[in-house]
């Protein structure tokens, strides 16, 4: 099942809080959804599940808005913020009253209890839930009607470094399941290690959709690093190239935007001695921050920067 | 089968059996100290200053019909939980993740909150009549069939209430606003509102319908209840969750 989402767009008074987005969300992989706080993800994801009335556009699960699925848990579910849950009601009966609404199987309940490891506090109520306990109930309050669309936002927040690593074993298998993952976060690190493919938003507009080893190949933050005895010529020899580069040490340059074959040429031709020629891959973080850098909406001085 | 969710999550939190018990005790507590005022009067006759009437004895009806006004407090309370709890936690987000359909979703809570205090209402209308009984002794006149002519009039007005306050809370999402709307309308409009104006008030005329019988005062309160629950409806329908 694809989620398909065509001019979307989300005004509130005079600020466009997501701003004509379109994208196709595809069955067996984890895609990501990339942006810094205050970019529209969340906005994005809720007018996708039809609870934000988009001001244009259209966002379809499998062909259909939202609002038409029937019995909708058994195909999208969603883990949005994790305390919306009434803090008097224990988890069980939360998941009870969901399931029911949706004519999902009473049994189910326990099931996604087991899964996320909350069987021993099923009967205590939710408000005394911890943040990470929280979420694992929001997870299973997602997984409850076994749907083949997951939607999650932020899924990490609160979680401790083993509820971390075990959310993203569960999104790779959902996804190895043919299910289609779509995961919102403004954590680089967390996205190289779970997603398939990237959808980086800044400021409500899309800035990069594609396989997230295209995004890291294409940062111009990929860098080459040459040593050489004479890396004065070669300089000389690049700048003749248009080559940019970045930086000069006594025997070694970092040249940004060249493929790497073309800088073993032109040092060939010039008869420059090489002692090292070799790529220094960007990781998400810097192309991210790259990509991101002029749509942050609450930026900060660097520590130390005057205003 | 969204009502039936919808009935499971009001009866898996505490506040509702908390407002059922509060509104028994109210009812009782309230009819006891009016069929024994009654009493007192009767016989103290050197004290009289303000007896309305010259009768010796009351019907078991009279002090629990009176009693309502008070009692239904904590039945607005429960019934306006059911929707107010789920803006101020968040949860109207599951909900409707659930049931897209804003319009069952708003249905579904004002059936079950309906459901849940006609029968509450029918319970607490035992409780006062039993305390009128009591209360008035030797001085009370019991009609079975009154009774429980008084007894259904007092639930279907406690649920048209529950309707009325589900609606209000759907239209304003805050307790505290949704509250005082309420009882602005049910209690405070019929007493800045002159007669005979005010008999189109939804407090008077619910109060002469469980009182009375009085059949145009329940239309008055149904007419009411539909324009709160429609005014609700075009909120729910249209906003953001």
């Amino acid at each position: 099942m694809t989620i398909t989402v065509t001019g979307l767009t989300k005004r509130y008074g005079a600020t466009t809080a997501v701003h004509d987005i379109s994208l196709r969300i595809a069955p067996g992989r984890v895609t990501g959804f990339l942006g810094p706080n205050g970019s529209g993800k969340s906005t994005t994801i809720r007018m996708i599940l039809g609870l934000d009335r988009p001001t244009a556009g259209s966002a379809l699960v499998n062909g259909k808005p939202y609002a038409e699925l029937k019995n909708p848990l058994r195909t999208v579910g969603a883990l949005l913020d994790a305390r919306a849950v009434h803090p008097g009601r224990s988890a069980r009966n939360h998941l009870r009253a969901m399931a029911r609404s949706n004519g999902i199987p009473e049994r189910r309940v326990g099931e996604v209890l087991e899964t996320v490891g909350l069987r021993d506090v099923a009967r205590k109520r939710a408000g005394g839930f911890s943040l990470g306990m929280s979420q694992r109930l929001g997870i299973a309050e997602a997984l409850l009607g076994d749907p083949e669309v997951l939607i999650f936002d932020e899924p990490v927040n609160g979680l401790d470094p083993d509820g971390v690593r075990w959310i993203r074993q569960l999104m790779r298998a959902l996804a190895a399941e043919g299910r289609t993952v779509f995961v919102s976060s403004h954590l680089m690190s967390e996205m190289q290690q779970t997603a398939d493919h990237l959808v980086v938003i800044g400021k409500g507009r899309i800035i990069r959709d594609a396989p997230i080893a295209e995004v890291i190949a294409g940062s111009s933050t990929t860098a080459i690093r040459v040593r050489t005895p004479d890396a004065e010529a070669l300089r000389h020899q690049l700048a003749a190239a248009t080559i940019a580069v970045s930086h000069t040490g006594p025997d070694e340059l970092t040249v940004t935007g060249a493929q790497i074959e073309r800088i073993g040429d032109i040092a060939y031709e010039a008869g420059v001695r090489l002692h090292e020629l070799s790529r220094r891959d960007a990781s998400l973080e810097e192309a991210y921050l790259e990509l991101t850098a002029p749509s942050v909406e609450y930026a900060a001085p660097a520590p130390g920067e005057s205003r | 089968m969204t009502a039936a969710a919808e009935w499971v999550k009001l009866w898996t939190v505490r506040s509702t059996w908390w407002c059922v018990a509060a509104s028994v005790t109210l009812m009782g507590c309230t009819a006891f100290l009016l069929a024994n005022d009654f009493v007192y009067d009767i016989e103290h006759p050197d004290q009289q200053s303000v007896r309305d009437t010259a009768a010796t004895t009351q019907s078991i009806v009279d002090p629990a019909a009176a009693s309502v006004s008070l009692a239904q407090f904590a039945v607005i309370a429960l019934a306006m939980l059911v929707i107010t709890s789920e803006y101020s936690t968040g949860a109207i987000r599951s909900t409707l993740r659930a049931v897209p359909v804003r319009g069952r979703v708003l249905l579904a809570k004002a059936a079950v909150a309906a459901a849940a205090t006609f029968g509450a209402g029918l319970v607490l209308a035992v409780a006062g009549l039993f305390a009128a009984r009591l209360g008035l002794r030797e001085y009370a006149v019991v009609d079975l069939g009154d009774a429980g002519a008084v007894a259904v009039r007092i639930a279907v007005y406690l649920a048209l209430v529950a309707v009325f306050s589900v609606g209000m809370g759907a239209a304003l999402r805050s307790a505290v606003g949704t509250l005082s709307a309420v009882l602005v309308l049910l209690v405070g409009l019929s007493m800045v509102v002159p007669e005979p104006a005010s008999e189109y008030m939804p407090g008077v005329a619910g109060g002469m319908f469980v009182a009375d019988g009085d059949a145009s005062g329940a239309l008055i309160l149904v007419a009411w209840t539909g324009a709160v629950l429609a005014a609700g409806y075009a909120v729910i329908r249209r906003r953001d969750a």
